[in-house]
């Protein structure tokens, strides 16, 4: 009864999303293809991170690929072939990576995840000065903004979705299982490298098409701007801002920040990266795990009180 | 009678340590093993290898016949080897229900939704910690959260459960509780390999033991005969009292 009720007013919520662009100037319109984009990162990030609690800093590698792969082959593949080969690829880099790297724990992933967006950056970087001898590339698609931002709102819900179900089944609690201890795990029968890496694949293929989507609203790419490391940390203080573990918590998160962000970029342009880093530091020490935590506690402790209240009447007669 | 799990030559080296040296042991379906020994005996690196936590660096544990020395731990869980931990180890971000289904939705023939839930609150009454599976398991003292590994354990439906220690720890009236319930275990036909340290336990629940010092096995048999063996008794208590 309850899920149903949720359901529909998800459905709703998405429907009045869906028609918004009709209503909107292309500044609003901007700002909610920027919404939608984030708010899909930081879900498809809190998918692999939130449950495992591997911190990855790989985020803007697989947006880069997915950018890269529209500007490279748009104009001689079809719009959505474009979109499957740059999901695949996504798929593969995931695959690669994660077969390498997902043994390493802790603070050797975050660096390891970061070199490789660097890594890709550079080699994207060799390439087109050394092969091609151009660094930037133009695309030229015929698609409006309204048909962006419909398509990364549909990602967003798949996003949802997947980690709503994925949140629902046996996989999902053999997650939590892991995130609690990977002993345990492996000794109830849970293949704790292929539940991993599937996630890892997952969640990278939803960056890659996030990179995909927006890639046509850019127009000009060049490394430097779609492998722009600040994508990376973004999503990261997005869903951490929010909680990771939880299926709202991401989008909780994206939504003030990414307003606050685009609120201060515009008043505080030769300050914004000083305010960037000074929230991120705030967000880290006030709320480690989360909004939604946060907020579950404090819930927990006005239940717990009168509870109490009722022990303490008992035991003196 | 063929043996359920048969280990032969199973040898471990942490460099130049030898912790386990040729190790062999059979046992037979239905049976309580207990494994003995001082501390540092190897004992649980022996448990560790058959879980397959550790790799062995040279030797065979064949359970059923099969080979499974050196796979890993989850491979060797689902052929039906379960087991708990010389320190409980529970998943606290679970309640005490979801610590059982844990182990119910994900062995070989997995149990889900009601199901799953119907069968952990069965094997959480068995154990002693009926119409509690809504408790967080943190919160649970440390009997109760060895009575909820055990249950985890046993979840599994294994062919061999290993118990490490599974009694230590216990004040005399738990123990005694804590005896009962795997006796009931033995009492079902499950085969046991049991660590332990507490005599009481041993000689009421194991009808074989093998006993090991640094590394090596120096006795096996029916318990009253090993525990009364020499060099079983200069191992414990040293020469003068063999």
């Amino acid at each position: 009864m309850k899920t149903a009720g949720l359901c529909i007013l998800g459905l709703l919520a998405l429907i009045a999303l869906a028609i918004a662009p009709f209503y909107l100037e292309a500044y609003g319109l901007g700002l909610l293809i920027g919404l939608a984009g984030y708010v899909t990162l930081a879900t498809a990030w809190s998918l692999f991170s939130g449950p495992t609690g591997y911190v990855s800093l790989a985020t803007v590698a697989f947006v880069g690929i997915g950018a890269y792969c529209v500007a490279v082959l748009s104009e001689t593949v079809p719009y959505p072939a474009v979109l499957a080969i740059a999901a695949a690829i996504g798929l593969a880099v995931a695959l690669i990576v994660g077969l390498s790297t997902l043994r390493l724990s802790g603070v050797y992933f975050v660096i390891f995840t970061f070199g490789l967006a660097e890594l890709i950056r550079q080699l994207v970087t060799w390439y087109e000065i050394n092969v091609t001898g151009t660094l930037g590339r133009y695309i030229f698609l015929s698609i409006t903004p309204a048909q962006i931002y419909w398509q990364l709102l549909a990602l967003a819900a798949v996003t949802l979705a997947l980690t709503w179900l994925i949140g629902r089944s046996r996989t999902g609690l053999a997650l939590k299982v892991i995130g609690d201890d990977e002993v345990v795990a492996s000794h109830v029968g849970i293949d704790i490298a292929r539940t991993k890496l599937g996630l890892f694949a997952a969640s990278a293929v939803i960056m890659t098409l996030v990179g995909a989507i927006q890639a046509p609203r850019w127009t000009y790419v060049e490394p430097a701007i779609v492998f722009n490391p600040t994508v990376s940390f973004l999503t990261l203080i997005m869903a951490l801002l929010g909680g990771a573990t939880r299926l709202w918590g991401p989008l909780l998160g994206a939504v003030p920040l990414f307003l606050l962000f685009e609120w201060l970029s515009a008043h505080f342009p030769n300050h914004y990266s000083i305010l960037l880093g000074l929230l991120f530091i705030v967000i880290v020490f006030l709320l480690p795990k989360g909004v939604l935590a946060l907020l579950e506690q404090v819930w927990l402790r006005r239940d717990r009180r009168p509870l109490r209240a009722a022990d303490n009447r008992e035991a003196q007669p | 009678m063929t043996a359920l799990l048969a280990v032969s030559g199973l040898t471990r080296r942490f460099g130049g340590l030898v912790a386990v040296n040729g190790v062999s042991f059979d046992i037979a379906r239905g049976e309580v093993v207990g494994l003995l020994g001082p501390n540092g005996s190897g004992k649980t690196t022996v448990l560790n290898m058959i879980s397959g936590s550790l790799k062995p660096s040279s030797g065979a544990i064949r359970l059923d016949g099969e080979d499974v020395a050196g796979h890993a731990p989850h491979e060797i869980a689902r052929r039906g080897i379960a087991r708990t931990f010389q320190l409980v180890r529970i998943l606290p971000s679970l309640s005490v229900a979801e610590n059982i289904v844990a182990a119910l939705a994900l062995r070989k023939a997995p149990l889900w939704g009601d199901d799953a839930r119907a069968a952990a609150d069965r094997l959480l009454a068995n154990v002693g910690l009926g119409g509690r599976g809504d408790e967080r398991a943190e919160s649970l003292t440390y009997i109760d959260q060895k009575r909820m590994e055990l249950a985890r354990a046993l979840a599994a439906q294994p062919q061999l459960l290993l118990l490490d220690e599974w009694l230590a720890g216990l004040n005399p009236t738990e123990l005694r509780v804590g005896i009962e319930l795997i006796a009931s275990l033995r009492d079902s036909g499950i085969t046991i390999l049991l660590v332990e340290h507490v005599m009481e336990a041993v000689r009421a629940l194991c009808g074989r033991c093998i006993v090991m010092t640094a590394g090596t096995r120096i006795a096996e048999g029916p318990t009253a005969e090993v525990l009364g063996h020499p060099d079983v008794i200069r191992a414990y208590l040293g020469d003068g009292h063999a």
